[in-house]
Formats: structure tokens, sequence, C-alpha cells
């Protein structure tokens, strides 16, 4: 029991770093509507510019900037260089999915061109695990948690209450509309592109400390697992994002005490599987309208 | 030759086979497959296994069979194997998924079969991979392990892999898979199983793949998870779009460009620092810019699509030909199996099927086209029925469909007369888009009954009741746009048999020949609406007006017993409406039956003498217009709507 316990706090920290990764790219793909291969290389810039911080000084809130400002940067120029130019001719979606790869193999190569492949770790406080109820958590993990939370309630506030948000929920349901209604949806997009950077790069930095080590390929072999989450949540839902990254991070973490922990990865991506062969919009929506939006001849 | 450069040519060589694979099913099918290199790794491995000596290293190492079976038993594995697991994988996958999600689920799938063989070692080694496997005819390479013997054999692998891949990409076969990426929507309108035609293009190239898989163990003696990373699928994307999506020789360009190309360049790129992956970051990073930049500037690649040429015998000489061989002076030998069949009631009346090549009037290969059934069948090519088509009768019988909350129709009924042409009208919102996708099959009912022709269709797919000859247009014309023209009027009809792969491969000029009648007919088809100077164009490039003239040929030459057209006027000029109104009398003249949703009741009126009105969902009235002018029901659900002077 006490184990199953374990494996649930540590789902906890899985699931707080994995919603802060997701929640951004469930968000951008559906305002701007582009299935980012490239969003795992943006939690790499973040965790790599926190790095070079923490080769400095040694503050763990100085890092987390450095981490979102270089994550929003690669996220904002990727929009306006690459994809904005790109989608005003209005292509098939997957020239655009394929443009997003190609900046993908740039951003993680230049990465590898200037801090090589050789794994680096950060200097951390030393941080002991604490006994907090149940769980076995150290300082660092309820940082993780505690910023996922006030990030996510953030987010919240700001899709629900401010200007911004509305405009881009109705980005989202339909850019034409959105467009009739004096709306500047190039500018929305291109605000959710730096929201989105600016979170997921914070994400990557968790990431990275979580993992100890970073290399070129940290966001890439975690993007698939993000997928998981955002499609299980169903996309352009950021409540279901956060409920898909808890499900993904316990079912991981907790799956590791019964099968060899290289598995867990696999537990995702067949949880990936399974929720776009039976629900392609997510556990919360019901099948009846997800039929719906598929046969509209 | 020296070693070096027959190694970089073996590199290429076989990169480009695994290409061709990639070119079937990003290529022709439009299928967006990130698991590539997991086939090419199928491939690997169970050529591996099977070349290897029975397993002797200690546990928890090891490999499973060690056959020591000869190169082409472990080759033939290879290809089968990679078939085999491609055709469970896109048994699967293509079921319904969005495009972009496919692309996620094979993604998914190659992580998962990486992670699984690398930590499962009793059965490919793990992470350690297989090595040490046999070179193909070790024993009479002259050359030694690196000589020219076994690049030979590779190179005639991809000639091979090439030669066949063209002659299924010509033939129905490939014009099919072709239309699914253009558009499968229509191709199952037109009677086309999309899935299964995107299963088969997905199996064979897994084989394809598979192949190269095969060959690359052999030639480099080694394998391990290490060797294919996503990335080395994105390589293979990149050098198609760089050589010509869809074009096999601008596939093998493009693979020698990339792997060999831009490999061999970044490696004089000194190193930076003490940084040994430099030339390697170098490398992919002038990759990622490549395949932007050629998306940006010349998207086709550097060799476009071939764009297939009607090429039969021009228009008068067909005909001319066709009333010589009516004549009996073209009547080859076996008069029996010949016997010209007497002429049917055709659309077009001058509609002569054409003789063979005209270069060769030898009978073997100008068969009477007269007599279709004799030389094809004896050829082993099916051809169409070429009967008129009978009108059917159409009765819907409390049919309800719900999205979600909303009832879209609700325990509608409706008949229509055969060779009645009926419109169906209600105001916006009624269901009657709805209607059509359900009795066209695009929606499955919740309830009702559909009968047509007396057969049972509710919950039928949309390609088997097109086959039936129950077909449908849709209010925005859907033409395969980088198909030909002729292409699309060929692909109106659905042959059962001749898209099979094996009569692809095995009966091409047959299957030419059999086709010539359907061209000599989509020509005067297209002859008839206008189209006949552009049936060498992709029909992507017509006007809106000639795209919805396209859909009225396409009609036409698939000889349905009944159609649905929905909203034929929608963005159409006056001019072209008088045309269209012709087209539609034209159609029931001939024997088809039509139910027309439209809103521009004039028109309506000037062509239907019945009149089904539907509103809220279910068919509320039937008559004509003038009686349902007078009837209350109708004034207020719909006519009430619009000016009732102006109907």
């Amino acid at each position: 029991m006490s184990n199953f316990m374990l494996g649930v706090g540590f789902g906890l920290v899985t699931a707080a770093i994995l919603a802060l990764a997701t929640v951004p790219l469930s968000l951008q793909m559906s305002v701007a509507r582009i299935p980012n291969f490239a969003h795992g290389e943006i939690l790499t810039a973040g965790a790599y510019a926190a790095y070079v911080v923490n080769e400095h000084v040694e503050n763990i809130y100085l890092e987390a900037l450095a981490a979102a400002l270089a994550g929003g940067v690669v996220a904002f120029l990727m929009n306006v260089l690459l994809l904005q130019p790109f989608a005003r001719r209005k292509p098939k979606l997957l020239i655009l999915f394929v443009l997003t790869i190609a900046a993908s193999l740039m951003i993680q190569n230049i990465i590898l061109l200037f801090f090589t492949g050789n794994s680096l770790a950060y200097r951390l406080p030393a941080s002991p695990p604490h006994k907090i109820g149940p769980f076995l958590l150290t300082g660092l993990n309820l940082f993780t948690i505690a910023a996922a939370v006030v990030i996510m309630l953030a987010v919240h506030v700001l899709l629900k209450y401010t200007k911004f948000g509305k405009a881009q929920r109705a980005v989202a349901d339909s850019r034409e509309l959105a467009r009739v209604t004096g709306i500047n949806s190039e500018r929305v997009i291109r605000v959710t592109w730096l929201l989105d950077g600016l979170i997921a790069g914070f994400a990557g930095f968790l990431l990275g400390i979580s993992s100890g080590t970073l290399t070129p390929t940290l966001g890439q072999g975690y993007l698939l697992v993000i997928f998981a989450a955002a499609i299980l949540g169903g996309i352009g839902k950021p409540y279901g994002a956060m409920a898909g990254a808890l499900i993904i991070g316990l079912a991981m973490e907790i799956s590791a005490l019964y099968i060899p922990a290289s598995y867990k990865e696999v537990v995702a991506f067949a949880l990936l599987i399974f929720t776009l062969l039976l629900r392609p919009n997510g556990v919360f929506a019901s099948p009846r309208a997800a039929g719906a939006a598929g046969a509209t001849a | 030759m020296s070693q070096y450069l027959i190694g970089l040519a073996t590199t290429g060589v076989v990169m480009s086979i695994v290409a061709l694979g990639l070119n079937v099913r990003w290529g022709w099918a439009g299928e967006f497959d990130i698991a590539l290199f997991a086939f090419v790794a199928i491939g690997a491995y169970i050529y591996s296994v099977f070349t290897l000596p029975p397993n002797t290293l200690p546990p928890p190492s090891g490999y499973i069979l060690g056959l020591r079976a000869p190169f082409l038993v472990g080759v033939v594995a290879a290809v089968a194997a990679a078939g085999l697991v491609s055709a469970a994988l896109g048994a699967v996958a293509l079921r319904k998924l969005r495009d972009d999600y496919f692309g996620i689920t094979t993604l998914a799938f190659a992580l998962i079969l990486a992670l699984v063989i690398g930590q499962y070692t009793p059965l490919f080694d793990g992470y350690e991979g297989l090595f040490g496997m046999p070179q193909p005819f070790e024993f009479v390479q002259p050359f030694g392990p690196d000589g020219g013997f076994y690049l030979g054999i590779c190179i005639i692998a991809l000639a091979v892999t090439y030669l066949i891949l063209q002659r299924l990409y010509k033939s129905p076969f490939g014009r099919a898979v072709r239309s699914v990426r253009e558009d499968d929507t229509a191709s199952a309108a037109f009677g086309r199983n999309v899935y299964l035609l995107k299963l088969k293009a997905y199996i064979l190239g897994g084989c394809v793949a598979g192949l190269g898989g095969a060959l690359l163990a052999a030639y480099i003696t080694a394998f391990n998870p290490y060797g294919w990373t996503p990335q080395e699928t994105f390589l293979i994307y990149a050098a198609l779009f760089i050589g010509g999506t869809g074009n096999a020789v601008g596939a093998v360009i493009g693979t020698f460009f990339v792997e060999v190309g831009v490999q061999e360049v970044t490696r004089y790129v000194p190193q930076i620092g003490n940084n040994a992956s430099s030339s390697d970051a170098i490398r992919l990073v002038l990759i990622g810019l490549l395949i932007t930049a050629v998306l940006w500037w010349r998207p086709q690649g550097i060799l476009p699509e071939p764009r297939a040429r009607d090429r039969t015998v021009p228009f008068d000489r067909a005909r001319r030909f066709a009333a010589l061989a009516s004549a009996g002076r073209l009547a080859p030998r076996q008069p029996a199996s010949l016997a010209p069949e007497p002429q049917q009631a055709r659309a077009v009346p001058q509609a002569q099927p054409a003789p063979g090549p005209v270069r060769d009037p030898a009978p073997r290969s100008a068969p009477a086209p007269a007599a279709e059934s004799g030389p094809r069948a004896r050829l082993g090519v099916p051809t169409p029925e070429r009967a008129a088509p009978q009108p059917a009768a159409l009765a819907v019988t409390g049919l309800t469909k719900a999205f979600g909350g909303v009832k879209a129709v609700s325990n509608a009924s409706l008949s229509v007369q055969a060779g009645s042409l009926t419109g169906l009208i209600g105001p916006n919102g009624a269901g009657k888009s709805t209607m059509i996708n359900l009795i066209s099959g695009f929606e499955a009912p919740d309830s009702g009954a559909i009968v047509f022709a007396g057969q049972s269709i509710a919950g039928e797919s949309a390609h088997a009741i097109s086959r039936l000859g129950l077909m449908r247009s849709f209010q925005t014309p859907r033409e395969w746009p980088d198909l030909t023209v002729m292409e699309n009027m060929l692909m109106a009809t659905p042959v059962d048999g001749r898209e099979a792969i094996w009569r692809g491969l095995f009966k091409a000029r047959a299957l030419r020949t059999a086709e010539l009648t359907d061209r000599v007919r989509a020509r005067e088809l297209l002859d008839e609406v206008g189209l006949l100077h552009l049936k060498d164009e992709p029909a992507g490039h017509l006007s809106g007006g000639q795209k919805r003239l396209l859909e009225f040929a396409r009609l036409a030459a698939a000889s349905p017993r009944l159609v649905l057209l929905d909203e034929p006027q929608a963005g159409v000029n006056p001019v072209l409406r008088e045309r269209l109104a012709e087209l539609i009398r034209n159609m029931v003249s001939r024997g088809v039956t039509v139910l027309m949703v439209e809103h521009n009741l004039p028109f309506l009126e000037s062509l239907c003498d019945h009149v089904i009105v539907m509103a809220l969902g279910s068919c509320i009235a039937t008559g004509s217009m003038s009686e349902l002018r007078a009837n209350k029901d109708v004034v207020d659900a719909y006519l009430g709507q619009v000016d009732v002077a102006d109907v």
C-alpha cells in the first residue's frame, strides 16, 4: 500500500510537469490548429536556457524565468518566421505538420551544435525527501507541484475572465467569425504562441530537474507523452489537458510499480493509441459528437 | 571504382528503395506515416534472424530463429514480415483517423516497437542488436566484402522495385489510390472502398520498406535499435519533398541528394570545438532548412508528379477504327468469341468502343471493339456491364438521425418513383443534406429503413451503395484536383477487379486495351459538356462552373440508376444554369431517377413535377409546386419565408 502511495506521489510530480507541458500545446492546437511536432524542442530550449543561467548563478527563480523566456522566444519566432507565412497560403494541415518537423530538426540540432550531445546537469541545492502524508517528496517536487497549480490557475483566469481569453476562444471556434467581429486573429495566434512557449519553456526546466540530465533530445523524448495527455483530455480543452496529464502521469508512475520502469512510456503510448482509436476527441467528449465532427461530407 | 564510392552508391541505392516505399504510402496514398523506418527495421531483423546461425549467445542475450537460410529466403521473409505488420497496423490505424492523428499513431507504434525490441533481449538481442549477418553469395564475390558485387544486387533490386511500382502507379489501382489521396469522399461516392485502398497502399509500401531493410542489414551486417529512430524516417520525407512527392525518379534523386550528397558534404565541415556531433548537427539543420525552402519555393519538388496523358488514338481516328471494326474489316480471327454484340442504347449515340492500339492492328492486340466481352474475357480483364441503366425507385421510412441532442432527421419518410425527377426542398436546417448523406451511406441512420431497387440499404457503406447504382453529387463539386480531367472521368466507373493489384502487374496491356472503350466514351461525354480540350489538365485547375460540368460528365460516365443531386445550382451563373437544367433533363430521359435538393424554386419548378418538402427533420408534404403553394403547412414552414410572388 505504501509503495502504491509512493507511486501516486511520483505520479503527481510527473502529472504536474506534464500538465505544464500539455496545456499550452492543447491551447495552441485549438487556436492556431497546428499539430506541433517541435513542441518538445520548446521544452528543450527552456531547459538549456536554465542551464546557462545555472552555470553563473544558482537561483531557481532566475533559471525558471530564463527557461520561460527562451521557450517564449523560440515559439514566437517559429510562428512568425515559419508557420504564419505558410499558413497565409492556406496549405493542407499536413504541410504545416511537416514544417514543424523541420523546425524540430533545426532547433534540436542548433542546440546540439552549441551544447554538444553530452549529458549536462544542473547544479541544484541538496533537496532531501520529506514525508508529507503518505507521500515522499523533495522540496523541488513540491516546488514543481506548487508551480503547476499556480500556473494552471493563472491560465484559468486568463481564459475565463480576460478579453484576450475570450478572443482566443472566439478564434478557436471560427477564425472567419472572429475576423468579422473585429478580432485580429493573427495577433491572437501570435500571442497564443508566445504564451505557449513561456509555459512550455518553464515545463522544460522542470523536466530537466526531474530527469536529472539534459540532452538535446530531452523534449522530443517527452513529446508523445505530451500528445497522449493532450489528446486524452481533448484538444482545446485546458481542463481536459490537466486531467489528461493527471491520468497519464499517474498511469505511468503507478505502472512502474508492477512492470519494469523502462516500459512506462509504452503505457503512455498505448493509452494514446487507444484514445485516438476509440475517442479521438478525448475521453471527456461524447462519442456521438466525435462521430459527427468526422463525418461532415 | 574505389571502395569508398561503392559504399556510397550502395547506401544510396538501398535508401532509394526505402524511399520508394514511402513514396507509395505518402506520395500515392497521402498517408502521413511516421513509422516507415520501423518497417525497415522489421525487414532488417527478420532478414538477420533468418540468415544468422542458431543463437549461441549467453542469456539474457539472444535472438530467435537463426535458420542459416540463404539470402533470397531471408529477403522474402523480410518482405513478408514487413507486409504482415503493415497490414496489422494499417487495419487498425487507417480506419477513421484524421491525417495528423494517423501520423501520431504510427509514431507511437514505432516508438513502442523500438522500446520493446530494445528491452526484450531474447527477441533480437535488445539494444546490443544483431551483427555478423552473412553477405549474400560470399563465395562468388570477386571483390571482397565491400566489392561491387553486392552493389549490383542492390541495383537490380532497385530496378525491379521501380519497374513494379511504375507499372502499378499507372494501373487503375494506382489511379484509385491517388484519387483517395486527392479526395477520399469523392472516391467513396464513386464506389471505391477507401479503407481497403489505403490499406493496400500501406502494405505495399511496407513490403518495399522491408526489402530495403533486408538489403540494409545484409550490407552493414549489423542492426540495432539506434539505427531506426524517427529521424531516419524524416530524412526519407526530406528526400521525397526535395526529389518530388509522387515521382519515383524524384524519390531516387532526392535520396541520393539527402542520404549521400548532404551527408558527404557535411563530413568535410571541420569539427567545432570538442563537439563530436557538430557535423551531424549542421547536416540536420541544413536538411530542416532544405525542407522549408522546398515547401516554400517549389512544393512539387525537383521532379513533379508525372501527369497521366490520355494517349489513346485521336478522337476521330478512334471512331473510324470503331466503324471499320463494326463493318468487319478489322475482325480478328476468333469469329465465335468476337461476334459483334447488338449495340445498346447509349447516352451518347455515337459511342462506339475503340479499337486496340493503332500501330499494331494484329488480331492479338486489336480486339474488335464492337465485341467487348469476348477478347477481354479471354485476356482476363473485366469490363463494365454496358446495359442501359434501369431506373430504380427509392423508399425511405421512419428515418431518424441525431447529432448529440439535435435531431437532424426525425422519423422522415419519402418515396421517389422510378424514372422520375423529384425535388427536395425545405428551409435551412430542415435536414435535407443529412437526408442525402443518410441515403448515400455517408452517415449511418439511428433508425429507419431505406429501400433502393428492392434492397434495404440503410447503414450500408457509401461505396457499396454507390456500386448498387445509387450515386450522389455534392454541394461543392468534389473533383480529384491533381488527377487529370480524363482520369477523373475514368475514375467514375468502378469496374470490379480492374483495380486488383495482380492485374495491374500482370495484365497491364490488357487493362489498357480494355480501358480504350471508356476513354472514347469519356471523350464524348467531355465533348458534350465542352471540356474535351481540357482532358489532360488537372481537374483542380478548372473553374467552378467547369467543375460542375465535369461532375455531370462523371455521373453520366458512371451510368447510375438513381442520382441524388445536392444543390446542383449552388454558385452557378445563369447561363450555366440553363445548361445544367438541360443536363439534368438528359439524365432523366436516359432513364436515371433523380432526387434533387435545390433552393432555387423557379428552377426546381421548371424541372420537377413532384416535390417533397422537409421541415424540422421530417417530410411534411409532397406534390406539385402548385399543390404545395396551396398547402398551408408548407407555406408556414417554408414558402412563407420567401416572397411568394417569386415562387
